[in-house]
This record gives structure tokens, C-alpha cells and sequence, in this order.
């Protein structure tokens, strides 16, 4: 093949200039004529019974609609993310089971009325002793929060491998650590908001804020048991996803098309700011216990984590987090024995999900501290425990991860080289540097829950002008630009001439969305494969034209050309044209499926090859420890990411930039409390989310590697931008000063307390 | 006057003369996006903490979330819609933020827009380190905040394209 025309380049954002002119539209901005507005009424209680709900004096205030409660609610009407732990209901039935959980809901004609009419309902409790702490809730005689669980364990997940206790029997060095992460918020600047609006034959649209509409219509047509050709699913560009929207069923949602059924009229609800973190999840908080095993040359043979995960009183992803992590612990390192073990455990506060990185950022934060405490006790320096360890490619690992391409050593040489790793660290009287690595794996492609398919229809247009009808959807990740320049490239037009429809679910393929690192890989090549069709079926207008065969063709930035005489060349619309002006012409409208390349993974063991491709990463930590208040600031972070094939530089320098800025503030920050059931901090002034201030020296090294799955050799890299970051920082203050915190967020209060635990141990 | 009392307010909305019936508990952020369809002002933490209510108030940068509509009687009030448009040209920090990928999901582009050209006004030629001060105010979850700083520092230097800053280091590590 010539040189790339426009994959490796970095293309400008297509979804920039409406953008930057404040004309983008977003779900939250969509006003319909007639709409009424739909507000939650929250429980104020952790567990209790519902003895009565009195909506009567709401009911009575005028510009009220309507009000709901769960009686009001279909009885089959239950959803989650796994299918044997659906548990999630729209509006509280018999029970409550956190603070915040929607009881009632008000439908009015403006929201100032449906806020007012909130206050006026009353909700009589009995209330009942409440869990709040993972391990409480698993002993024999604590509150039981669903009956179906008597043991609060929602969900586990065990998978072992090779001879575990033999391998720490035999092992010549054993280390233990715990640690535990936080509950991280997405915090999405446009929150959750769903509008629904039926027409006067029956027909339903949404239009919601979801990173899968697909998933959105499915579920609601199977939920709610309206065809599929009866739904519809709208999705303008959304503001900020992080995972946070990615199962794309909320109650609102359910809300809003229960109300506007019975109304009639358009009806809009959305999570405010509280809610957002309430209602919206936000990353699992979890607890994990890792032993490591090694040889005496530092030679890892075993590791065995026992994970505890707080599900919060609802299963949302949480039971895929205890699931996943199982599979990217193996993928990472070679073992010769292994065990996951996780437990997914329910509790009387709101419900954690997926964010960037599902179960990954507190899961990879446990494992890689775990390894620079290994290290450091075998005396081993961290960079080369990781050489000696990590897999490569070619590698089966121990839980049947193929890995056909890896970068991931390449990452840390080229993450280390950018720090002086090997000097000693400066420190003045109160202050210390010092230098902490992470590596990290995610998939890219996976098999996580079943197929994971995306669709492409290629349009062609009369005058060489191609739309891309697409599953996914834009927010933020860049996908309508990386699939144009797919798209362009393989079609032989210009990227400019390639336009992407997204969003709608009418006209959409079905796809699994913007998720899981999977758009430039699965959709990537779902694009590419329906371009192929579409650049033959020019090519044979093109070969008419130009008196030659078609397979000695190829096209470029808008033409089509004899490869060896480049001059003889015609445009796409030229080539259509043939196709189309003669009897039994044909219309360039092309399409392809495409299913992530991965296995199953076995149902009882839980070997397979997991995802289609393994993306990796290193992150290079400098921090500055101030002894004296115990702040840690981060004065400069290395990312090096094995990204495949780069589709647009530009693009992934800003996911990564991004990313490890959400990583600082995980690892320093952001730390969602809820204590004794109560949420402490939803909200931006007590949330405390990075700011320009926190920025240090970002550091980004691309690491080219060909991925043979992807369109072109490319990667995912979403997740992976944030992946490593937190461990990178906690490993650096232990490099600095000697303390190994194991709790996020690394506060200065943990920081100064654990410096003088040591102080008074050291004498 | 209790806060549902309502009376009109009269203002220049982008150069152009507005009337609008308002209550006087009404935020001017609700009556830009709701009464007047100026939806490029978004609403984002309702707490003023994050700035993506972001316009110009007599040339003031205010949070239009914590600022009573009543207050704009009078005033000249600017939002993205008035700094530049696709159809009659963009502001050099609308071409600067957009040619540098200082918007991603954009939500906070508007604001974080708005905020900067309340900076530049200010001090034309801001270091880093001054726009990273005056930034404080206005939150991104996207970009992690490098590329607008550079694409403000762009603009203040007289171009709205990247420079050297923007470009990636990319490693081959095809193995054999």
C-alpha cells in the first residue's frame, strides 16, 4: 500500500467547530412543544419499609400532571447490567435502600412547580438496621438489604489456575498487601436526561444521553415490551460519557416514558448535580488483598487477590467488575499459578458502575502497589521486576490471553528513560522527590458480556461525497473524527468529503456504542470493511471508465487511479455515475458487521482469549512529598501507551492528557463519602474535581505496535489513558519518603500520619 | 418582592436589544437557555464552581447560575453566540481552541471560552502560570487542561494554529 493519506495524521476534530461556537447540541438543550417536566422525589432514609406514600397534596398543586410511585410501575419492569443480577427498579417498591433512592416522581408543567410538588409529598418509613461496610455486611446476623441475597453477596467470581498454594509453598520470596480504592464520580458535565415523546400512532422516541443508543432501544422495546420497530432512540452529541452512560437504562428514562404515555406529551426528565452522583454511579469502591510468590531470581509464580467489591444497594456494573478484573489480572504479567477471587457485595448506600476502565482503576491501583511492595522487599529495582515479568508478544497467558501484540516493555524503557530513574532523588529538609512506575492492561475488543458487534451502512453520495451511518455516538472520545479518516483512507475520498450520522437509532446500524475502549478497533473496522465494499463497487464504474481492470486501481483523497499510471485517473463521482446512469443501475450504499475477534471465555473456568487485542500502558510518576503537611504534588507524569497504530496523533495525545489528569485527581482528590449512609459530598464545592492548578508536566509517548485486529493496527485507548495513574503517584511518595499508603486518595493527612508511624518505628 | 414576582427586563443580548418577562428568582442562565434559546450558555455544578455558565456582563465575567436575571437590566450581556459564528467568522479563541483540540465532549468549551477572553481583554499576553490562575474557576473533565492553556498562550501570541508543543512522540516498537 502507498503511504497513509490520513490514518497517522492528526486530522482536525470534525465536531470542533460547532463546538467552539456554542452551536452543538446537546440532549440537555432539546426543548419540545407541550413538554412537561419530570423531578425524583429522594429517600431520606438508609433501609426502611415504605408504610405509605401520601401524593395527595401534590397532586393538588396547580401545573401538576402527574405523580408516580413504585405501585405505579410494571412489575416485570427490572433491569441491570448482568441478567442474573437484575435488581434496579425505577421507583422504590415496599422498600428503600439507600439515601438518595427515587420514591416518587412528579411530572409538571414547568420545573419550579414539579420541584415544589416534591416537598409536598410524604413518605411514611419503618425504618430497619442498615449495612454501610462490605465486610459488616458479609457476617452472619447483619441487615439483610434483598431478600434474594441473605448473605449481601450479590455476585462472585472465582478463577484459578495452575498449582496456587504448591507455588507459595516453594516460593523463595511471599509478599501481602491490601489496599482499597474510593468511589471516583464521573462527573460528566451534561448529567443524565432522557425526553420522551409518543406520537399520536404509537410510535415512542427517546432521546437520552446514552454512549450506546442501540443498547438504549433494545432495552427499553424488551423492558417495556414495545417493538423494536415502535422505538426509537435519539442521541445528539453528549456531554461527557466516562462510562457513566454506558448502560444506557436509568430510571429516568422509564420515567419519562411511563409519564408521557400517560400524558400524552413530551416529557423530560434529568439528574441534577446531586443526583448525578446519587443516581448516576460513579467507579466502585473496592478492597483488594494480593500475595505475591517469587523465585530467587524475582521470577513471579504465583499471585492470588482476594477482591472485595462495595456494590452500593443496587447491582449496576458491580458484579462485572468482581467478573472482569479476574481476566485482567491474567493478562498482564506471566504466572505460573493464579487466583481471582471476588466477592460483590451489597450495601445500604447508593450503587457504584463502570467508569473508565470498569473495575480496572481500583483493581490495577492494588495490584501495582502490591508489585512495587514485592519488589522493593526482594530488593529488586521496580522497572526490572516489571522486564522480568511482563508478557510479550506471542505470550499465552496463564487465563488463555493471546497476546498478538504488545508494546507494554517498550512503554516502561521508554516512561523511565524520560525521568532520571537511575539517579538519586533530590530532597531538600521538607521536601522529597521521588519516581513510581505503573504498567497497566485493558481490553480493547472483549467479549465481557457477549458479542460486542457494531455496524457501518456507507452511503455514497452522487457527487463523491460518503455518509457513514454508525452505531456509536460522539462524547468527546473523538470518534466521528478517527472514523472519517478510517472511512477516507479506505475509501480512497477525502476526509473532509466523509460526513458521520450517529445517534439515531432509526437509521443507525445496531452497535454496542462508545465503550470499552472498542470504537476505533470494532466499529474502526466495521467502517473499513463496509468502505471496501463500496470502493469495489466503484472501482468497477472506475474500471469501465478508464478502459482497465479494476484490481489494478486504487484511490486516494478523491481520486481513482491506475496504480501504474497514476495520471489515468477518474473522480468517485465520475465511478458512481457509471454505476448509476445505465438500466439496472446501482446505488453505492454499502454494509458490514464486525464481532470482536475474541472468545467466549470458558463458562466454568473462565480460560479463553478474552478480547481481540491487549492495549498497554506505563506511567512515570515524579512527585514532590512536603514532609512537613504530608501534600503531595505531582510535578510531572510520563504516559506512554501502546496505542497499535496511531489514527490521529492529536486525538490520542488528547485522550491520554485527559485520562491521566482524571488518574491525579483519583489519586489525590476525588473521593466520593458517604458515611453511615449519608452521601457527604455531591457535589463540585465539596467533590473536589482537578483543576488547571493541578496540571503538571504532561509526557506523552505513543507506542506504535500492530495490532492485527484493528482497522489498520490500531488499538483502543480511552480507558487506558487513566489506567496506572493513581499507582504511579502512590509508588512515587513511597519512593520519596519511604511510606507505602494503600488507601486513594492519597491525602496529606494519610501521607503525614503514616511519616510519623514510621518516625516513631525507626526511632 | 418575593421571588415569583416577575417583572420585565430589558438588555443587549450579543448587540442585540432583549425584552423578557422574568421572575425575580429566575437565574439569567435559565432565561438565556429557556426564554431566549441561547443554548451555547450551558449549566453545569448550579454553584458557581465551575464555570460553565460562563458570559460577559458589561464585559465582566460572571457565573450566569448564581446571577439573578434581574441584574442584566440594562447591561450588555455577551455569550459564545456573540463572540463569533460560523457564518460571519469565528473569534481567533473559538479557531484557536478548535485547530488545538481544547474541546472535547465541549460542554465546558463555551464557558471555558468566555473566561478566556475576560483574560485576554485583561492581559494580553498572560504566561502559563497566569492562565492557569485565572482558570481556576473553570473546570474541563476531558482534556486535562494542556491544550487550552496552549491554545489561549497561541492566541495571545497572534496565531490560532499549534505550534511545536502539539506534536507526539511516537515510538515504533514493531517486533520482528
Amino acid at each position: 500500500m502507498s503511504e497513509l493519506a490520513y490514518v497517522g495524521k492528526s486530522v482536525p476534530r470534525v465536531d470542533a467547530p460547532e463546538k467552539v461556537a456554542g452551536r452543538a447540541v446537546y440532549t440537555l438543550d432539546l426543548q419540545l412543544p407541550k413538554m412537561l417536566f419530570g423531578k425524583l422525589k429522594a429517600s431520606e432514609v438508609p433501609h426502611a419499609r415504605i408504610k405509605n406514600i401520601d401524593t395527595s397534596r401534590a397532586e393538588k398543586l396547580p401545573g401538576v400532571r402527574l405523580v408516580l410511585t413504585g405501585e405505579d410501575m410494571p412489575e416485570d419492569l427490572v433491569w441491570g447490567v448482568i441478567p442474573v443480577c437484575y435488581d434496579q427498579i425505577p421507583l422504590a417498591r415496599e422498600k428503600v435502600r439507600f439515601i438518595g433512592e427515587s420514591v416518587a416522581a412528579v411530572v409538571a408543567t414547568d420545573e419550579d412547580i414539579a420541584k415544589e410538588a416534591i416537598n409536598l409529598i410524604d413518605v411514611e418509613y419503618e425504618e430497619l438496621p442498615a449495612v454501610f461496610d462490605v465486610f459488616e455486611a458479609m457476617r452472619e446476623g447483619a441487615p439483610v438489604i434483598h431478600d434474594k441475597y441473605p448473605n449481601n453477596i450479590a455476585f462472585t467470581k472465582h478463577m484459578e489456575f495452575g498449582e496456587v498454594e504448591r507455588a507459595f509453598d516453594e516460593a523463595a520470596h511471599v509478599s501481602e498487601l491490601s489496599t482499597s480504592s474510593s468511589r471516583q464520580a464521573h462527573c460528566c458535565f451534561e448529567t443524565h436526561v432522557s425526553i420522551a415523546d409518543w406520537s399520536a400512532s404509537g410510535d415512542l422516541t427517546v432521546y437520552n444521553s446514552s454512549q450506546c443508543p442501540s443498547l438504549s432501544h433494545q432495552y427499553f422495546s424488551k423492558l417495556l415490551h414495545i417493538p423494536e420497530s415502535k422505538v426509537r432512540v435519539i442521541t445528539n452529541y453528549i456531554g461527557g460519557g466516562f462510562g457513566g452512560k454506558a448502560t444506557s437504562k436509568f430510571n429516568i428514562d422509564f420515567l419519562s416514558i411511563i409519564a408521557a404515555k400517560k400524558l400524552g406529551r413530551p416529557v423530560k426528565f434529568y439528574y441534577d448535580r446531586e443526583e448525578e452522583f446519587l443516581l448516576g454511579t460513579f467507579r466502585t469502591n473496592q478492597f483488594h488483598t494480593t500475595r505475591i510468590a517469587t523465585d530467587k531470581e524475582g521470577i513471579l509464580l504465583a499471585r492470588e487477590m482476594q477482591m472485595t467489591v462495595d456494590n452500593g444497594a443496587y447491582s449496576d456494573y458491580g458484579p462485572v467488575v468482581g467478573a472482569i478484573t479476574a481476566h485482567m489480572g491474567g493478562s498482564l504479567y506471566n504466572f505460573k499459578a493464579y487466583r481471582h477471587h471476588a466477592n460483590v457485595v451489597y450495601t445500604n448506600t447508593p450503587y457504584g458502575g463502570a467508569m473508565r476502565g470498569v473495575g480496572n482503576g481500583g483493581y490495577s491501583f492494588g495490584t501495582e502497589v502490591a508489585m512495587d511492595h514485592h519488589a522493593n522487599e526482594i530488593g529488586m529495582d521496580p522497572a526490572e521486576f516489571r522486564f522480568k515479568n511482563m508478557v510479550k508478544k506471542g505470550d499465552t497467558t496463564i487465563i488463555g490471553a493471546k497476546i498478538t501484540s504488545c508494546g507494554v516493555h517498550e512503554c516502561v524503557q521508554e516512561a523511565i528513560k524520560r525521568v532520571p530513574w537511575h539517579e538519586a532523588r533530590p530532597s531538600s529538609n521538607d521536601t522529597k522527590r521521588g519516581y513510581g512506575l505503573s504498567v497497566a492492561v485493558h481490553f480493547t475488543g472483549a467479549r465481557a458480556m457477549g458479542p460486542e458487534t457494531a455496524g457501518a451502512f456507507i452511503k455514497m453520495n452522487k457527487d463523491g461525497t460518503v455518509e457513514v451511518l454508525s452505531g456509536t455516538i460522539e462524547m468527546g472520545n473523538g470518534s466521528n473524527t478517527t472514523l472519517s479518516q478510517i472511512c477516507a483512507e479506505t475509501l480512497g475520498v477525502r476526509v473532509e468529503d466523509v460526513r458521520i450520522i450517529n445517534g439515531d437509532t432509526a437509521v443507525n446500524p445496531y452497535g454496542w456504542g462508545v465503550r470499552g475502549s472498542r470504537t476505533t478497533t470494532i466499529d474502526g473496522q466495521a467502517t473499513r470493511l463496509a468502505a471496501i465494499k463500496a470502493r469495489d463497487m466503484l472501482f468497477r464504474g472506475a474500471a469501465e471508465l478508464l478502459e482497465c481492470d479494476a484490481k489494478d486501481l486504487e484511490a486516494s483523497r478523491g481520486k481513482i487511479f491506475v496504480k501504474s499510471a497514476p495520471e489515468n485517473s477518474v473522480s468517485h463521482s465520475e465511478a458512481y455515475m457509471k454505476l448509476y446512469n445505465k438500466q439496472g443501475s446501482e446505488a453505492v450504499y454499502t454494509t458490514a458487521s464486525y464481532d470482536s475477534p475474541s472468545e467466549d471465555p470458558d463458562p466454568v473456568t473462565g480460560y479463553g482469549n478474552w478480547s481481540a487485542a491487549y492495549a498497554f500502558g506505563a506511567k512515570v510518576a515524579v512527585v514532590e512529598v512536603d514532609t512537613e503537611t504530608g501534600a503531595v504534588e505531582v510535578k510531572k507524569l510520563v504516559c506512554a501507551n501502546d496505542v497499535g497504530t496511531v489514527v490521529n496523533p492529536a486525538g490520542a495525545m488528547g485522550q491520554i492528557e485527559g485520562g491521566a489528569l482524571m488518574g491525579v485527581g483519583y489519586a489525590l482528590t476525588e473521593d466520593f463519602q458517604v458515611e453511615d449512609g449519608q452521601p457527604v459530598n455531591p457535589n463540585w464545592l465539596d467533590y473536589k474535581l482537578p483543576t488547571t492548578q493541578d496540571v503538571p508536566e504532561l509526557e506523552t509517548v505513543l507506542i506504535e505496535t500492530e495490532n492485527p485486529t484493528g482497522p489498520f493496527g490500531a488499538k483502543g485507548l480511552g480507558e487506558m489513558a487513566q489506567l496506572g495513574t493513581s499507582a504511579a503517584i502512590a509508588n512515587a511518595v513511597f519512593d520519596a519518603v519511604g511510606v507505602r499508603i494503600t488507601s486513594l486518595p492519597v491525602t496529606p493527612e494519610k501521607v503525614l500520619t503514616a511519616l510519623r508511624e514510621k518516625e516513631a518505628a525507626d526511632g | 418582592m418575593s421571588l415569583s414576582a416577575k417583572s420585565v427586563v430589558s438588555f443587549t443580548l450579543n448587540g442585540e436589544p432583549v425584552e423578557v418577562m422574568v421572575s425575580t428568582g429566575r437565574y439569567l442562565v435559565d432565561v438565556l437557555r429557556e426564554d431566549l434559546s441561547m443554548m451555547g450558555t450551558k449549566r453545569s455544578c448550579d454553584q458557581g464552581v465551575c464555570g460553565t455558565c460562563s458570559v460577559l456582563l458589561n464585559g465582566r465575567l460572571v457565573s450566569s447560575c448564581l446571577t439573578l436575571a434581574v441584574r442584566a437590566e440594562g447591561a450588555e450581556v455577551t455569550t459564545i453566540e456573540g463572540l463569533g459564528s460560523l457564518e460571519e467568522g469565528l473569534h481567533p479563541l473559538q479557531e484557536s481552541f478548535a485547530s488545538h483540540g481544547a474541546t472535547q465532549c465541549g460542554y465546558c468549551t463555551p464557558g471555558m471560552i468566555v473566561s478566556a477572553v475576560a483574560l485576554l481583554e485583561e492581559n494580553p499576553d498572560p504566561s502559563e502560570e497566569e492562565i492557569k490562575h485565572w482558570l481556576t474557576g473553570n473546570l474541563c473533565r476531558c482534556t486535562g487542561y494542556q491544550k487550552i492553556i496552549d491554545a489561549i498562550r497561541a492566541v495571545a501570541e497572534g496565531r490560532t494554529e499549534p505550534g511545536p508543543e502539539a506534536e507526539v512522540e511516537i515510538v515504533k516498537a514493531y517486533e520482528e
